[in-house]
């Protein structure tokens, strides 16, 4: 009698059932995400009675740099995604030596030179602009801090963050890469190097929602609250879920049960942080580029 | 550290209760979404009876009004997520592996695990009637009717944490299945030879994976709303009330025809087996099918018209939903083509079906109505609508799956019903079901809203509300007839052999009920109808293999994960209930609970699918 | 035949069935059921074919000895006919559907009348905005009319009704004379424009559950001519008459101190301007009470002070005065019930 294949190792397709149902999986996580990212372009602009007399001051920032910095930084995402595309299909090739310095300091040089040209081209309110607006005047009267909504985006520290999570993407790529040589020190290395990046990216979250909270802005205080802590919140969940689901597998890799035959196990979780990092490029896109300056 | 391991020791016996609570078997797990639905079907009927008594005559005060309120929302949960979405998923859970011809699903614990979350969540939001606080804000639970404001009492937070229960069920029940249906045919069984009922299937599956995370963010932001104090649904904040209607019928639209096309997948596959012919224009009724899906998701605003969303977006709205009549037309053609030239046996399971063609039709003739804007609005939140969702969900879905008990019983117990029960079932449900529903049409014209729970007797609706409580009478008959049919069969029905119905396909091939690993050999398919072949190759392969060979085949071995893992999940929103009533409490349950959740993942995660020192021993 | 059924209904229950939609008496209720009937005829012609058709193949290709079923598989002739077929049933009652959407979104005449409705948990507040008396605080303006639960409108000119809502979603519905449309929190919704065109008390009811007394959320719509129609409004805005006997001036005095001026306006009566409650001025010439649930009796009117929770459970705000304690302040006797009633009923038109 023959002995009968466990079930897993025969399909139909040729494509292994645990990572069809990965991809199924994340085509339905897109309608997660689609339906908290449509509440949040909904609701926008409607944070109180205050932001319609807002609206008209705002006509004026939008006009001035809104266009230019929310424009150019898109450009820069787009840019950083299609270099970030050469780099898996370069890693594939196994030209990995030599073109990751090239990305890190492609990336480096997109993301600094964002920041500095957003931070250069901060609003700036006489005293009574920022009154007006419902803003609180700093001691001195040369600063503005508006507890209202979109104004306390810090679009140069978030494009830090969001660097450090297209990192994670590409050291996770390095791992698995590592692993398919069956080079089990590299894995470990950069798996927990994407595990790393990926507890930063959330020291990162904890930092700025602790800075909202600061400035008064709650999940109850209004519309942009509410959708601006679900809609971040839940992706950080999604990327808490990565984080323990790879150093899961570093620890499983020292007890022996993840090796260059189990290379599917990873392969998985692999695409999961992609999909991930990927949904936080439009999410970063939407709530801080497009929701800050209201571009579209 | 032996004792520990001996504690959890993967649970092998074949039999008893812990084999049910630990099985992962397709067919058990099957046979547990049927009985389980069967029981909440006896449930949400008792609270439809009530309410007909309530409605029997003018200024009638058998309940109260917090109570009727009460009863046809859970009466419409319950119908729509816990009777129809299980007996649908008990069908394809104990036969698509069969049809296809493999051995189980491709993830037997994914699959436990999507059961026992479904029995807990249908446990949880049925709690709410022991604090005598059952939801009270109708099935699709408007918003703002749904914020603390104006519904402070806990009956929408076992409305929605159940809900959510549900949903991760079906989600697990949805991927699985996909994989399942692309990844496990037998070789040659293509797509287009699959039993219609396997395609409805994987259609469904790809509705719920789509449709369901939807209704699930829909929800989470009223939980937030509810627990954090978020301002999603609030209106004084600058909230749409018609985000969520917007949300809910983005998945409730494809929600509809997920409960009704597993009924049409069970006709398609009775007709031919009484017919005796090839099920007329398979390609149609499979591209029906699919542009069905693809048009459920574009109209959903349909049930929105009277919200004052603008001629646009009505005659949008409009336009695509009488579009979608077209493939439902198509199957409804093709089921008369099958007819047509056949040599038709009048068995209980055709009754059923022409039944299901019938009333389905009815019901697709009032819904084109609804499509016409302007008649909407004398129809819209009227009887007419109560009497055009019952048309399609029981004389369409329930009857669908009546065909389905009828034909498939001998497969699943060995045993065939009696059929002179079986017409008289059909029969009774027939007339009781038209006199309940139809004159529904009636009073709907004349004015008469639905889910109120009194009228006056100025409005002349007396007589006909009358006549439709004696018909819900005529029903609640026809079903104690069928379960004397059930128990009687069960007990001392005439055994049913391995093809009683002399059909064609898969399942029919093997013995009834089939064995553990249903197939000792796989089957190699070369047509659509496997068993009309002329040399009736597959049913011989099976028929022969019975004997010494079905202790080598491997099939995955029990496991307690998946129960521990759903009852985590479980008591996670349950804490989050009882964290409203004692914060310190609920606390303590959520992080027990949750840590517990977590444990059995890994557990779960490392579990082998069969353990090593199980190999058999002569291997 | 459905379609039979329908219509048969619809003939029998004219006078019997006051909220039925298919008698319908404003032009737009009329340009409704035109297409309404449509699509009952259209529908069963379809359903008497598929049906025809059925019952002939059940019959003639039932089982018998020795019949072989033909194993056909299909035919593409005739999917592509049995596709087209509803293509030009729809096209039938789609292309005057989609015209008549299209006509929905006309803007209101000129000289339409425009009325507001506000949907309150579980009445109906209607202002008839520039209608009422002149604003105290803006000289040369008029306040909205306002009263609850009727809505009056004037035989021949076109009424223009906008929709709103304090609480949940309602919706307005007056099935002899307009389709309904949803009062939504936070936006001001429009119905439909339509001119009434035969005088009448027609009823009206909240069709959107709307929480526990959803059923009892009803009004009338009271068609009348132009003449009696300004005589209500200019009534509606004149202080009333002094109370006609004793019983109703005692009355008055009870309506006062037992506190329902905290919530109930009466016009002209100085102290009575509450919000929360609906207008009361003028409720001896209302048809009904309680929004519309009992007509308006001397022995309802009572029932309703006594102990409203039993008539309308639910009920928001208003105690059931009868009930109440006796050391409790606010609590009436029987005697002093009859006395409000006697206030409240006694202030009519003439």
């Amino acid at each position: 009698m023959a002995h009968v294949q466990p079930i897993e190792e025969q399909t139909s397709t040729g494509l292994n059932n645990r990572k069809l149902l990965m991809w199924a999986f994340l085509g339905s996580d897109c309608m997660f995400f689609g339906a908290l990212i449509s509440t949040f372009l909904v609701y926008r602009g409607r944070s109180g009675s205050s932001i319609l007399e807002l609206q008209e001051s705002h006509d004026a920032i939008k006009d001035a740099i809104g266009i230019s910095t929310g424009g150019l930084s898109i450009i820069l995402i787009l840019l950083g995604i299609v270099a970030f595309a050469f780099t898996l299909i370069a890693v594939r090739r196994g030209v990995v030596k030599q073109i990751i310095p090239a990305v890190l300091v492609l990336f480096a040089i997109v993301v600094i030179f964002q920041s500095i040209w957003i931070a250069g081209h901060q609003p700036e309110f006489t005293a009574r602009e920022c009154t007006e607006m419902g803003g609180l005047v700093l001691p001195g009267g040369e600063s503005c801090e508006l507890v209202i909504a979109e104004n306390l985006l810090d679009i140069p520290l978030t494009s830090l963050s969001t660097f450090v999570l297209l990192m994670s993407s590409l050291s996770m790529v390095m791992a698995l890469s590592a692993l398919e040589r069956n080079n089990l020190p590299g894995f470990r290395t950069w798996l927990t190097a994407t595990s790393i990046l990926g507890v930063v990216f959330l020291g990162f979250q904890v930092f700025e929602f602790n800075a909202f909270l600061q400035e008064g802005l709650t999940p109850r205080e209004n519309l942009f609250g509410s959708t601006f802590y679900v809609l971040t919140g839940f992706h950080g969940a999604h990327v808490t879920l990565g984080v323990l689901w790879l150093s899961s597998l570093v620890v499983a890799s020292f007890k022996g049960k993840v090796t260059q035959k189990t290379v599917l196990d990873v392969e998985i979780a692999g695409l999961y942080w992609h999909f991930v990092d990927i949904v936080w490029i439009v999410i970063f896109s939407v709530i801080y580029l497009i929701g800050a300056y209201g571009i579209g | 550290m032996a004792a520990y391991t001996e504690l959890l020791k993967r649970p092998v016996s074949p039999t008893g209760v812990w084999s049910w609570l630990t099985t992962v078997d397709h067919k058990r797990i099957g046979l547990l979404y049927g009985v389980t639905a069967l029981t909440m079907f006896f449930i949400g009927g008792i609270e439809a009876v009530i309410m007909r008594l309530q409605l029997a005559s003018s200024d009638q005060t058998l309940v109260s009004p917090e109570v009727y309120n009460q009863l046809f929302t859970m009466h419409g949960t319950t119908m729509i997520f816990m009777v129809i979405m299980p007996m649908g998923a008990a069908f394809f859970n104990y036969l698509i592996p069969l049809m296809i011809g493999a051995r189980d699903v491709a993830f037997p614990r994914l699959n436990a695990f999507s059961f026992w979350m479904f029995l807990f969540g249908t446990l949880l939001m049925h709690a709410s009637f022991l604090t005598m606080s059952a939801p009270a804000m109708g099935w699709f639970a408007y918003t703002p009717l749904t914020s603390l404001e104006f519904s402070p009492t806990s009956g929408v937070d076992y409305w929605v944490l159940g809900l959510q229960v549900l949903g991760i069920a079906s989600m697990a029940a949805a991927f699985n299945f996909v994989v399942t249906i692309i990844n496990l045919r037998a070789p040659g069984m293509t797509l287009m030879r699959m039993p219609v009922f396997a395609w409805m299937t994987l259609i469904i599956s790809f509705l719920l994976i789509f449709a369901f995370p939807v209704i699930t963010i829909a929800l989470t932001l009223l939980q937030f709303d509810r627990w954090v104090g978020t301002n999603f649904y609030n209106t004084a904040a600058g909230a749409d009330p018609l985000l969520w209607q917007h949300l809910f019928w983005v998945f409730g639209h494809p929600e509809v025809y997920i409960l009704i096309l597993p009924a049409m997948g069970i006709v398609s596959d009775v007709l031919p087996t009484f017919t005796r012919k090839p099920l007329f224009g398979y390609p149609a009724v499979v591209f029906a099918g699919v542009t069905i899906a693809f048009m459920g998701f574009g109209v959903w605003s349909h049930h929105m018209f009277t919200t004052g969303m603008g001629a646009w977006a009505n005659g949008v709205f409009s336009f695509a939903t009488m579009l979608i009549a077209l493939p439902t037309g198509i199957k409804v053609f093709n089921w008369l083509g099958t007819l047509w030239g056949g040599a038709i046996q009048f068995n209980t399971p055709l009754l059923f079906s022409i039944g299901f063609i019938t009333m389905f039709t009815l019901g697709g003739l009032s819904g084109v109505m609804h499509a016409i804007v302007p008649v909407d609005t004398q129809q819209q939140d009227t009887y007419f609508i109560v009497a055009h969702f019952h048309y399609v969900l029981f004389g369409g879905s329930l009857f669908g799956l009546m065909a389905g008990i009828y034909y498939w019983f001998p497969k699943m117990t060995g045993r065939m019903l009696n059929e002179g029960l079986g017409k008289l079932n059909f029969w009774l449900m027939l007339i009781g079901f038209n006199m309940t529903f139809f004159p529904m049409h009636i009073v709907g014209v004349l004015g008469m809203p639905r889910r109120i729970y009194t009228y006056g007797a100025d409005q002349g609706w007396d007589n006909m509300n009358m006549f439709m409580t004696i018909g819900s009478f005529v029903i609640v008959v026809s079903f104690l007839v069928f379960m004397v049919n059930v128990i009687r069969s069960l007990r001392s029905g005439e055994p049913a052999g391995d093809n009683p119905w002399g059909a064609a396909t898969l399942e029919w091939s093997i013995s009834s009920p089939p064995p553990h690993y249903n197939f000792i050999e796989i089957p190699t398919i070369t047509s659509r109808y496997p068993l009309w072949e002329k040399d009736h190759s597959v049913g011989a392969a099976q028929a022969h293999g019975h004997d010494d060979d079905s202790h080598a085949v491997h099939m995955p071995d029990p496991s307690y994960w998946p129960l521990v893992l759903s009852a985590g999940i479980t008591m996670l929103a349950g804490g989050l209930l009882i964290w409203k009533w004692h914060q310190i409490l609920g606390f303590t349950i959520i992080s027990v609970f949750g840590l517990l959740a977590l444990y059995a993942t890994y557990r779960w995660a490392f579990e082998p699918v069969n353990e090593p020192n199980h190999e058999e021993p002569h291997q | 035949m459905a379609g039979l059924l329908l219509l048969l209904a619809a003939a029998l229950s004219a006078c019997t069935n006051p909220q039925t939609t298919f008698s319908p008496k404003s032009d737009t209720a009329q340009s409704i059921q035109t297409l309404y009937l449509l699509v009952i005829v259209m529908a069963s012609i379809v359903m008497v074919g598929v049906f025809g058709v059925l019952g002939f193949a059940l019959f003639r290709f039932r089982d018998r000895p020795g019949r072989v079923a033909s194993q056909t598989h299909g035919n593409t002739k005739l999917e592509i006919i049995w596709t087209l077929l509803p293509v030009a049933i729809l096209v039938i009652i789609g292309a005057p559907a989609l015209i008549a959407v299209a006509g929905s979104a006309k803007a209101p005449d000129e000289d339409a009348l425009h009325i507001n409705v506000v949907g309150h948990q579980w009445w109906f507040e209607v202002q008839y905005p520039g209608m009422g008396p002149e604003d105290p605080n803006n000289p040369g303006e008029r306040l909205p009319l306002i009263t609850a639960n009727e809505v009056h409108l004037p035989i021949g000119r076109q009424i223009y009704v906008t929709l709103e809502s304090v609480d949940v979603i309602h919706s307005f519905w007056i099935p002899q004379l307009i389709g309904k449309t949803d009062m939504i929190p936070g936006t001001v919704n429009e119905l439909q424009t339509f001119t009434p065109q035969e005088v009448g008390a027609f009823y009206g009811q909240c069709a959107e559950f709307c929480g526990t007394a959803h059923a009892q959320m009803r009004f009338r719509a009271v068609v009348e001519s132009l003449g009696d129609f300004n005589e209500w409004a200019e009534a509606l805005q004149t202080a009333p008459a002094d109370p006609a006997s004793e019983l109703a001036a005692a009355g008055q005095t009870l309506f006062l101190a037992k506190g329902c001026v905290a919530c109930h306006t009466i016009y002209g009566m100085p102290g009575a301007a509450g919000k929360l409650g609906p207008d009361l001025t003028l409720l001896g010439d209302r048809r009904t009470i309680g929004a519309g649930i009992v007509d308006n009796t001397d022995e309802n009117l009572q029932q309703w002070i006594r102990d409203l929770q039993q008539m309308k459970p639910g009920t928001l705000h208003m105690p059931s005065f009868g009930t109440l304690p006796v050391e409790n302040p606010q609590h009436m006797s029987d005697a002093e019930i009859r006395a409000v009633s006697a206030f409240l009923r006694g202030m009519t038109l003439e």
